[in-house]
């Protein structure tokens, strides 16, 4: 079976570096299809079709495309960035199916929910976190990605000041912030 | 109105921001007065901010968790949301046993202690929870635990006493242990080395027990060691243990879907990571996992004792895993008085590259020992010497451990000895070590007569799973092993297991590269020689019969090999000649590459059933006889399988004796002396054969499914089912064993179990390609006349036969057959005619490629009767019968022959001749329902004679 080499992953990230046109969408494909190709093989396994692999088969595709031995440290900040990306599209892709399925929705829908199965329960709780992060994109476009680094990407502080290129200090203001306002808008939401 | 969306001009969030940040960091009682002053008179931001520090105050773990880890917890959460109020089990009687207290409730099941009635002592009775009843995998899981923890018996291990259900709840009793675990011991601080080196012994005394019974823990970690009060170890839980399969490794997820559940649900956060954190490199990644990492975990808890933390941390999941994979441990943590042996082996213990590391926990108890018995124990008077102790002790150590390795292999090497060696590792092209392992497989069978073995990695082990190998194979010797290349040397490791998969010997060789044959040779005489096996009186030197100049040709050898083993496609049908014949060119004409050509033209042979192969394969094979002068019988068998396509027997078996003088237990050389005598009609040697085969491999599938083939050409239904229901139970996932069956139920008018056992066999066809099952099928709903079925599936097959370029008569005779049955049907004349201008062609296409066959000088009695039955429908009687009679003279007991002839007699109008070979044919076996079913026998049923004819074979039948 061919899996994505390092080498790729490390040229992709490159030319979408240097803005080559294609290139996110690319690197958001074989992060995405690496994730489903590690999820495949576990589910193949005698004694798996289960639910609770997630953990295990996001660290392992994680750790195959972010191997820190091959990627310097400015190609793994924007991995882990287009990653964190991929990981907050996932989880929304998997929440509207379900919730669109749950409400005799339609169209089929191909996506992780092929390979895990993720519980109901934080659908709605992701829909709206995500929801409410793109508003927030709007007003203070940073603050947003430093959630979706850290939230969804898993990413440390330091490792999301390297990331937006500022100060450890800031990621950390921007993420009270943000946290705030996020928690005051999912409150609002609550209401009818 | 307030909306959250109000953050304003860039300006004034810049200052929100600030006015927020501050007062985060402000003592709440200080925040007040700071507000009043920077908010001053803008009431609606310090509103604002007051609310946004009221948010953030009220929920402060919001999002600290990665999403991921998130999504962990509430599936572990929802599971235990469902956890019902423990069971009011106290004070209960379960069969033997009295529940006493709970000790342990977690996610899942509950832990009792609980008094044996009978025997009037403690034991633990364990519960799976209540909602896992009815879920497969959990009772898979406590049916394995239970399985692999009865089948050790250690101290160090704990006993299970007995498994039962009460209520539908099964349950496990095991020993009670007092005392507590190493876990709780930990929590208190590390040990000192002189309490944790006896632990360790007992540690890794139960290990090597347990690996010497090819089972690996897979989960050893501190809260799974009990400690009793008297210092005696205890290894619990064997929950997600495994049997080791026969590659000596086990293919299966590090963290299983179980533990994660069970950690979830027994412990807060932190202990999640606590699982991870004992895991090997391999396991980290999902590889395939053997005794080596209980080694690397073994390695793990042994550093946490000594150091009081573990050798790989970090604060989440990831930044551990990757610690794991590459960091090394702290080694200054260790304590300063540390035995040198201890942290040599513990630095091994930690090899990233699991072939780096030992394997031998026996090992590991021996060096602790040594260090620990009164002798050598590390006293303070003692400190100064022991520099010069220890080297004694080391080279103790080794004398110990040779006589050690010596008694083990003695005693473990199975006096009946039957091998299969798996492909070898390494190699840039995975094909090569297919090859390889044939290779070696034919050089072991040629050096020893002791020795019998099945086809290795071929094509009727190919549908298996790697880890039943030793239990489907039979085999009771497992060869493996892993080269590794240089530009012009090979280095080649390899190991001999027994079938729990324990090594019984390993060693090294290496070479020039080009020289991988005799490398081969080599390696075949050190085993024989090692497993003390009497060599033959004429030990072959099979490696030295091919030299070949680089190691790239030596490669391309070993790669054409490892073709012919595969399932035959175009490009393992072709790619093996290509490199074969290129490899002559270069290399000279030699019997080894001769054979194995003879082989590659065989199989395009088969697979595309043009007879010009069958010429060329005769050729290499008495070629590669004729280079090998001395030792003919190396390349015999390959010769007499030759003989076997072509049909002659005489000269098959021939060959096939001769290889078998050399090799009596050589399963290719058996099998095709069975079929040269069924060829020859010696039914009764055939069948003693077979016997002798299923009695040497009595779990190896291809001995059931010949025998089951023999006794259906014989009209032995009942005796055939019986043993494709063999090879279905051995080798439940291949398409083999069911269409098998089907075709027996087809012949016992067993329409529906037939079509049922058909579309399971097409659904088991993974490569895609299995036109048998597809035409079988059609046949059968031919015979149904359900002629639209029977055409989708005639249709589908020559697709799939076109597809891959195979053309078989067959084929193209099913459509007409179908073609000519729709004409007849059709009241329409245009179509009716259509319909026999499609049966015509297709009868024409059937017969050249038939009449092809035969002029190349195929003579299978099946080929001249079909081709007189297609000439007969296409219309040209006169032709059928210089192709019938010679037939029905070979063989005039095959049913085959005699339905033909009953076709070929009532289409030339000799309805006498026709009624006799019915009567031949329904007195012999045929099915007398399919008879009377057969569209093509219509004109046959409305004779008065018919009735009698089948009336009187029902019973002589009966």
């Amino acid at each position: 079976m061919k899996s994505t080499s390092i080498k790729e992953v490390t040229q992709v990230l490159r030319a979408w570096m240097r803005g080559e046109e294609g290139a996110k969408e690319e690197l958001y494909q074989m992060v995405y299809d690496e994730l489903r190709r590690v999820a495949h093989r576990y589910m193949s396994r005698e004694n798996t079709g289960h639910t609770l692999q997630t953990t295990a088969l996001v660290n392992e595709a994680y750790l195959k495309l972010a191997d820190t031995n091959n990627l310097n440290w400015q190609d793994r900040a924007h991995f882990f960035a287009v990653s964190a990306n991929v990981m907050r599209h996932i989880l929304v892709d998997h929440a509207r199916a379900t919730h669109a399925l749950k409400s005799g929705g339609g169209a089929q829908h191909v996506g992780l929910e092929d390979i895990i199965e993720i519980p109901q329960a934080p659908n709605k709780d992701v829909l709206a976190l995500n929801d409410a992060l793109n508003k927030l994109a709007k007003v203070d476009d940073r603050k947003s990605k430093v959630v979706e680094l850290r939230y969804f990407g898993g990413l440390s502080v330091e490792e999301t000041a390297e990331v937006l290129k500022v100060s450890a200090d800031t990621v950390m203001r921007d993420w009270r912030l943000a946290k705030a306002w996020l928690l005051r808008e999912l409150q609002w939401r609550g209401q009818p | 109105m307030n909306s959250p969306a109000d953050l304003g001009t860039l300006d004034v969030r810049v200052t929100l921001d600030d006015i927020f940040q501050t007062v985060c960091d402000l003592p709440p009682d200080k925040r007040s007065a700071y507000l009043n002053e920077a908010c001053a008179g803008d009431e609606a931001m310090r509103r604002e901010v007051e609310e946004l520090i009221r948010y953030y105050e009220t929920n402060k773990t919001f999002l600290e968790k990665p999403a991921i880890q998130d999504v962990a917890q509430q599936m572990a959460e929802s599971g235990a949301m469902t956890t019902p109020t423990p069971e009011p089990l106290i004070g209960k009687v379960i069969g033997n046993y009295r529940i006493l207290s709970t000790i342990f409730a977690g996610g899942m099941g509950e832990v009792y202690l609980a008094r044996d009635l009978t025997l009037d002592v403690d034991v633990a009775v364990k519960f799976l929870r209540r909602e896992f009843n009815d879920d497969p995998e959990w009772q898979a899981r406590l049916e394995r635990e239970a399985r692999l923890q009865a089948g050790l018996n250690h101290p160090n291990i704990v006993g299970i006493h007995y498994k039962g259900e009460f209520d539908g709840r099964p349950f496990l009793v095991f020993e009670f242990v007092p005392g507590e675990t190493l876990k709780d011991k930990l929590d208190k601080g590390p040990l000192l080395i002189k309490e944790a080196l006896p632990l360790f012994s007992q540690l890794a005394e139960a290990l090597d027990h347990a690996h010497r019974n090819g089972i690996i823990h897979r989960d050893l970690k501190p809260s799974n060691l009990m400690v009793t009060p008297t210092g005696q170890l205890k290894v619990l839980d064997f929950g997600i243990a495994k049997k080791i399969s026969a590659d000596l490794t086990t293919i299966d997820l590090g963290i299983e879907a179980g533990e994660l559940t069970r950690d979830y649900g027994k412990t807060r956060k932190g202990e999640v990571m606590g699982t991870v954190a004992y895991m090997s490199p391999e396991q980290t990644r999902g590889e395939p996992l053997d005794v080596r990492t209980d080694v690397w975990s073994f390695g793990c808890v042994l550093y946490e004792s000594l150091v009081g933390k573990r050798p790989f941390g970090g604060i989440n999941t990831y930044d551990i895993l990757t610690s794991i994979r590459n960091d090394e441990p702290d080694w200054e943590a260790l304590p300063p008085q540390m035995p040198k042996p201890i942290s040599d082996m513990l630095r091994s213990y930690f090899e990233k590259k699991t072939q780096h590391r030992p394997r031998s926990m026996a090992e590991a108890k021996q060096a602790i020992d040594q260090i620990i018995s009164p002798d050598t124990a590390v006293s303070l008077r003692r400190q100064l010497i022991l520099g010069v102790a220890l080297a004694l002790v080391l080279v103790g150590m080794f004398a110990a451990g040779a006589w050690l390795r010596t008694w083990w292999i003695r005693s473990a090497i199975p006096a009946e000895k039957q091998f299969v060696v798996l492909p070898f590792k390494g190699f840039s092209d995975e094909q090569a070590g297919v090859g390889f392992a044939d290779e070696l497989r034919r050089s072991l069978l040629s050096v020893s007569d002791q020795l019998r073995a099945v086809p290795s990695a071929g094509r009727n082990l190919s549908a298996l799973d790697l880890s039943a190998i030793p239990g489907k194979s039979g085999a009771n010797l497992i060869v493996s092993g892993e080269v590794r290349q240089g530009s012009d040397q090979i280095r080649i490791r390899y190991r001999v297991s027994n079938s729990y998969l324990y090594d019984l010997l390993d060693g090294e060789i290496s070479g020039p590269a080009k020289n991988l044959a005799e490398l081969q040779s080599q390696i075949a005489e050190q085993v024989s020689q090692r497993l003390k096996l009497a060599t033959s009186a004429r030990a072959a030197s099979f490696g030295h019969q091919l030299r070949l100049g680089n190691a790239q040709a030596s490669e391309q050898y070993l790669i054409a090999i490892g073709e012919l083993q595969k399932d035959l496609n175009r490009e393992s049908v072709e790619k093996p000649i290509a490199i074969l014949t290129r490899l002559i060119e270069s290399e000279g004409d030699s019997a080894r590459l001769q054979s194995a050509l003879a082989r590659a033209y065989l199989n395009k042979y088969v697979f595309t059933q043009a007879p010009e192969w069958l010429d060329r394969a005769l050729q290499s094979a008495t070629q590669a006889v004729n280079l090998s002068p001395d030792q003919p019988d190396l390349y015999q068998v390959t010769r007499g399988l030759v003989y076997v396509e072509i049909g002659k027997h005489e000269e098959a078996l021939k060959d096939f004796e001769a290889a078998r003088a050399r090799s009596p237990r050589d399963w290719e050389a058996l099998n095709g002396s069975a079929l040269a005598h069924r060829l020859a009609r010696n039914f009764q040697q055939a069948e003693q054969i077979y016997v002798q085969m299923i009695q040497w491999w009595p779990n190896y599938w291809d001995g059931y499914n010949e025998l089951g083939d023999f006794y259906a050409e014989q009209g032995a239904y009942d005796k055939a089912i019986q043993n494709w229901q063999r090879v279905i139970t051995l080798l439940p996932d291949s398409p083999v064993g069911y269409a098998n069956l089907a075709l027996a139920y087809t012949q016992t008018d067993q329409q529906a179990k037939a079509i049922e056992n058909y579309l399971i066999a097409i659904s088991k066809d993974q490569t895609g390609d299995n036109f048998e099952s597809r035409t079988s099928l059609g046949v059968v709903y031919f015979e149904q006349q359900q002629y639209d079925l029977a055409l989708t599936y005639f249709q589908q097959a020559l697709d799939l036969g076109n597809k891959s370029g195979r053309q078989l008569p067959r084929m193209f005779s099913n459509l007409a057959d179908v073609y000519r049955q729709l004409a007849r049907t059709q009241t329409l004349p245009n179509l009716a005619d259509e319909y026999n201008r499609h049966a015509t062609e297709m009868y024409d296409n059937a017969i050249s490629l038939s009449q092809q066959k035969i002029a190349a000088g195929i003579r299978e009695v099946e080929a001249f009767a079909n081709l007189a039955e297609w000439l007969s429908k296409r219309g040209k009687t006169a032709e059928a019968s210089p192709y019938l009679e010679p037939a029905l003279r070979a063989d005039p007991q095959s049913l085959e022959v005699a339905y033909s002839a009953t076709i070929v007699y009532l289409l030339a109008g000799n309805t006498n001749k026709s009624l006799y070979w019915l009567e031949r044919m329904a007195c012999g076996g045929y099915g007398i329902a399919r008879l009377n079913r057969d569209p093509e026998l219509q004109a046959l049923r409305h004779d008065p004679r018919y009735e009698s004819i089948i009336t009187k074979c029902q019973l002589t039948n009966r």
